[in-house]
């Protein structure tokens, strides 16, 4: 019997960015699982945490427990929440030990949808092609360089890989950080986006949907033809 | 022939856990530390003082001063300290607290070789420098310099003050293979171990020393678990040369821990939280973990609309059929002019159901 896997699809993907959800439903489901998406979740709580607004954290997070805690494995498309919930979700019941358990065992099976295919479903190349110059961006709480979807990448059939120059570098989202410094936010997504330019790639990939919508953003109003793929995007794409 | 020096050999990766270790061991066992200075530094005839808040180092190093007869001070950062008690309590702040001790060099006046010109200093009655760190077996404070003008404050004046936050301290003085190796990306160009005043077989260096061991809410920080890894920073700056953002306003806001009145700054919220720093950090400090920790501090919450609209944005994630039906509201009213964040045409839940799952 083919293993089960529950997409967390995130608030951002399910409103803004469905089709890279379904990308990597088919992914998995071409990896042999067998893929189900709950109807009750909504969101992971990284905003109120991040904007250190505990008790709506706390709600919110405890919502996703409650969705998920049957869960075998649990998927999610951006990095930004994969770490909320793998990391963070048990810091957020400091004083409820029954909840904090259960987060500590539900957050042992939230994955990042690239790690999962690498680490727990153990594929690197499921015959995607993509014939196109594409540039890989290391996205949200990830500034070492990312390993694993530049291998997915490479494993991707007709494309052609180029490297961003310099070292790894926050696009400007960081959730409300607009709100507190939108010049600052700017200019960082303006920096990047000449790195992404001078690499004259056709296509910018990521793995967090934030950094990716900040991204667009800046290139569509500069009239730029880059495109933004989450990575499930290409690895559908045959 | 090749000579290679065996310090470049050495995994940073290596060298950081062993600082960090060290550190967490020091700040663990402060109090013992603490005791175990006092007793070195006495052993090597200088003198130690705990002063609770920089006006106590401030009003020490007065009495001091009147006790000896001393006029003219001049600090590792500024020379013209005397009769100014604002400017010696700035100079206390600066090199006990924030990050003024390797970066003191850098903050100096241009013209600021004139003023440590030998005769100027050797006319000071006290010179007062920083430490980079305190070393406690040797009773030692070790300063680390790209310059030697606080090599030079501390040996021609009469009598030396160092001040150094409590959390200076390191163990031994092998230590300090570790730390100053990660103090900057080059190796500091002046490095000075001192222990106490001049012997009498000896040429020159201060007939008195003392050492300042600085609290400045330091214990407060100590004691809560979500802020303490701050006290392992060693104040290289590499926090403030990766962060992407404005690096001194958010690291600064974490350092204005370290000065009274001992509360972050809102800018802790200017912080796109993307890593860098707590990466940087050749003590492993998670920087990123502390802005989050501070955010939840109830004197940095967000207010006014801002919280409104978590409280509003709460309430609908707690209710899914709500959530669905605002997103299909978005869909039909989205202003043509909002780009930015477009809803896109139908949400993931309605593809997905329309793929008859």
């Amino acid at each position: 019997m083919a293993k089960r896997v529950s997409l967390f699809v995130t608030c951002m993907v399910d409103q803004l960015l469905p089709k890279a959800g379904l990308a990597m439903a088919e992914v998995l489901e071409r990896a042999g699982f067998d893929v189900e998406f709950r109807e009750a979740q909504t969101c992971c709580g990284l905003p109120a945490y991040q904007a250190g607004c505990s008790s709506q954290a706390r709600a919110v997070g405890s919502h996703f427990l409650n969705t998920f805690v049957d869960a075998d494995y649990v998927v999610v498309p951006s990095t930004g929440c994969a770490g909320m919930l793998s990391r963070d979700l048990p810091h957020l019941f400091p004083d409820d030990p029954s909840a904090r358990t259960a987060a500590q065992t539900l957050s042992t099976r939230v994955w990042e949808f690239s790690r999962f295919l690498l680490e727990v479903a153990k594929v690197d190349s499921l015959g995607a092609r993509f014939p196109h110059r594409v540039t890989y961006f290391d996205t949200c709480c990830s500034v070492p360089a990312q390993a694993g979807p530049r291998t997915l990448l490479q494993k991707v059939k007709d494309l052609d890989y180029v490297e961003l120059d310099g070292p790894p570098e926050c696009c400007g989202f960081g959730g409300l950080f607009r709100w507190h410094a939108p010049q600052e936010a700017d200019a960082m997504t303006q920096k990047q986006m000449s790195r992404i330019l001078a690499s004259k790639a056709s296509h910018v990939v990521g793995l967090d949907v934030g950094c990716l919508l900040q991204l667009r953003e800046a290139l569509e109003r500069g009239k730029h033809a880059v495109q933004t793929l989450h990575l499930a995007e290409v690895l559908a794409n045959q | 022939m090749t000579t290679t020096s065996t310090l470049s050999t050495v995994d940073t990766s290596t060298l950081r856990e062993r600082a960090a270790a060290i550190k967490k061991q020091v700040l663990a066992n402060l109090d013992h530390y603490l005791v175990e200075t006092e007793k070195q530094v006495t052993a090597h005839g200088g003198h130690v003082v705990f002063a609770q808040t920089v006006d106590d180092a401030v009003d020490y190093i007065l009495l001091l001063a009147k006790e000896r007869g001393v006029e003219h001070f001049v600090g590792a950062r500024a020379t013209n300290l005397a009769n100014d008690k604002q400017a010696l309590r700035n100079e206390i702040e600066a090199l006990g607290s924030d990050l003024g001790s390797y970066l003191a060099g850098r903050a100096r006046q241009p013209d600021a070789s004139a003023s440590y010109q030998l005769e100027r200093l050797l006319a000071a009655g006290i010179g007062i420098t920083g430490a980079n760190f305190v070393v406690a077996d040797a009773g030692a404070i070790c300063l680390a310099e790209d310059d030697d003008f606080g090599r030079r404050a501390s040996a021609a004046p009469k009598i030396h003050v160092a001040v150094a936050g409590i959390e200076k301290i390191i163990p031994r003085t092998r230590d300090l293979a570790v730390f100053l190796r990660l103090l900057s990306a080059r190796f500091p160009g002046h490095v000075s171990l001192l222990s106490g005043p001049r012997r009498t077989d000896e040429l020159d260096g201060p007939e008195e020393f003392v050492l300042i061991l600085l609290d400045g809410g330091r214990s407060a920080i100590l004691a809560d678990a979500a802020k303490r890894e701050l006290l392992q920073c060693i104040r290289c700056g590499a926090c403030l040369a990766r962060c992407p953002v404005t690096p001194v306003g958010q690291m600064g806001a974490l350092t204005r821990l370290l000065t009274p009145p001992h509360t972050a700054s809102p800018l802790v919220h200017a912080s796109t939280l993307c890593g860098a720093c707590g990466e940087a950090c050749p003590v492993k400090i998670d920087l990123p973990r502390i802005l989050v920790a501070l955010r939840h501090d109830d004197r940095l919450a967000l207010g006014g609309w801002r919280a409104w609209l978590l409280r509003g944005w709460a309430f609908v994630m707690l209710r899914p059929r709500l959530y669905e039906f605002l997103g299909l509201m978005a869909r039909a009213f989205w202003p043509a002019a909002w780009k930015g964040a477009k809803p896109a045409a139908k949400s993931f839940r309605q593809l997905w159901r329309g793929k008859g799952r």
